[in-house]
Order: C-alpha cells, then structure tokens, then sequence
C-alpha cells in the first residue's frame, strides 16, 4: 500500500504521534509530583514550572492533549458505526473545538485569569 | 467476552474517562496561575475524599490507555519473538512502577495531612490564599 496524505492518514499520524508524546511525558510529570509529601522541595521543583518558557510548553501540551482526545472521540465515534462520510466533518470539527479551547485557555495557563 | 475484545473495550472506556479527567486536572491544576499548582491548594483539594478517589481513577485510566496504546504501537511494527516480549516486559514494568508511584504520592498526602506541620492545611494553606481553592468555578462544589 502506498501511502497517501489524506485528511484520514493525517489524523492518523497525528494521534500517534500525539499518543506516544503524552505517554512519554507521564514520566516527568509523576516525578515532579514525587516530592508532595516535603513541601519545600515541591515548591522548589514547582518554581522550575513557573517560569514563561515552561507556561507556555504547558500550553503546548494542552494542544497536544486536545488534539489527541479530540481526534480520539472522533475515532471511537467511527468505530461505533457513525457513517464514514461524516469522516471529514468530524475531524474539522474535532479540530476547530480544539483549537478555541486552546485560544481560550492562554489567559488561563499563561497569566492566571480565571 | 473474548480478552482481546475486553482489553480494547477497556481501552476505549479509559478514554472516555480520560476526556472528562483531564479537563477536571487541567482546570484544577494548569488553569489559574500562579497558584493553582501550589502546595497547600493541593493539600487542601486532597483532603476531599472526592478529590482522591478521581485521582485514583485518573491515574488507573490514563496509565491503562497509554500502556495499551503503546502495545498496539509494537505490535503493528514489530514481528513476533524476542524483541517483541521484551516490549511487553518493558510495558508491564513501567506501567506497574508508574501506578506504584501514583498510589505512593496520592498516599503521601493523605499521611502529611493526617499529621499536618502547622498551620493545619484544611483551615488554612501555608502563604497561599488564605481558605480559598483557586480550582475554577465547576469545581467549587468540592470545597
Ligand atoms: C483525552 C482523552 C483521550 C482520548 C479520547 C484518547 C483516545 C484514543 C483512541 C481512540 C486511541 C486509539 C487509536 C487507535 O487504536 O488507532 C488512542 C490511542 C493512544 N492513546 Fe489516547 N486518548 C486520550 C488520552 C491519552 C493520553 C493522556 C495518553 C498518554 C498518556 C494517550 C496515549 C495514547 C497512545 C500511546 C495511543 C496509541 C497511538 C496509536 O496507536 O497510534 N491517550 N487514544
């Protein structure tokens, strides 16, 4: 099979590689969190996070989570039988969603509006 | 129910739960700086039973997707044999350590709160806002 740069192929790629981006970051993730219990070296490590640069790879991930879980509803609907001609409306959709909810959440993650 | 069919159904149940659990964790904990992430905000949410039973759940969700996930990965490159086992060694171990962990830091708060340095956490948070949970407007319900 040859592949092809379809909007299906894409999706595809994109959940994988989104996939295993997440999977991976688990581990620092609950690293930084191994420290709970001493309260100090929490808010040392947490002052690490604090900075812009880190805020806005936080930002990042969030994009990265949405494009994932979006894109991940989008293929648990197909599998359970939503018609395939919906495909590309699904993926736009999944798309535009995750895109405003980004938009709306820099505020939220980079200067602390709620 | 055949197990590979229990393991993929699971897969996707994690999933689901893994939509609403992650916009509850990124609401809570990267929404709302400088101090949503704070040591004593987090102490005074874990003090909520609520709040440690979706922890739990979140991290059971969250590690069997990503490990069944990264099988499926292996499993369409790589053939059967020797390197293939040893990727699922490899998955089983980390995924048994990184559950481990998370029972251990969601365990660790409830010790430290049980015997809390002064000031108490579930009156008042060491040098943060004083009695209030910074944690957005949905999750109020849980203070
Ligand atoms: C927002 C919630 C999420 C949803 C709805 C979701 C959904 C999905 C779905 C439906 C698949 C299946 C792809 C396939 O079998 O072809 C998948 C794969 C995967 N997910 Fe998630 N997921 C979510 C969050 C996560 C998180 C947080 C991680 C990492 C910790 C993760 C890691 C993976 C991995 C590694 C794969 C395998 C990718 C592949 O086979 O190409 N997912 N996800």
């Amino acid at each position: 099979m040859r592949y092809r740069l379809t909007t299906g192929f894409f999706a595809f790629i994109l959940n994988r590689l989104s996939g295993v981006i997440l999977a991976v970051f688990l581990i620092p993730h609950f690293f930084s969190l191994y420290f709970i219990g001493d309260a100090a070296r929490y808010e040392a490590i947490r002052g690490f996070y604090d900075t812009p640069v880190m805020r806005f790879s936080e930002l990042a991930l969030l994009g990265i989570v949405l494009a994932h879980g979006l894109n991940g509803i989008r293929l648990i609907l197909l599998e359970a039988g939503a018609p395939t001609r919906l495909q590309k409306v699904f993926f736009w959709t999944a798309l535009s969603a995750g895109a405003l909810i980004l938009l709306i959440s820099i505020p939220h993650m980079m200067w602390g509006a709620r | 129910m055949k197990k590979a069919a229990f393991g993929w159904l699971l897969s996707r149940a994690s999933a689901v739960v893994l939509v609403a659990g992650l916009a509850v964790h990124f609401s809570a904990n990267h929404f709302g700086r400088p101090n949503a992430s704070e040591h004593g905000i987090v102490m005074m949410r874990l003090a909520h039973p609520g709040w440690m039973a979706f922890y739990a759940v979140f991290l059971l969700a969250i590690i069997y997707h990503a490990a069944y996930g990264l099988w499926g990965i292996a499993l369409e490159y790589l053939k059967k044999g020797r390197v293939l086992s040893a990727v699922k060694s490899a998955l089983v171990i980390l995924s048994a350590l990184l559950v481990i962990a998370g029972l251990w830091i969601l365990s660790d708060t409830q010790m430290l709160l049980a015997n809390p340095p002064a000031p108490c956490y579930k009156c008042h948070s060491a040098g943060s806002t004083a009695g209030t949970i910074p944690s957005g407007r949905a999750l109020r319900i849980f203070q």
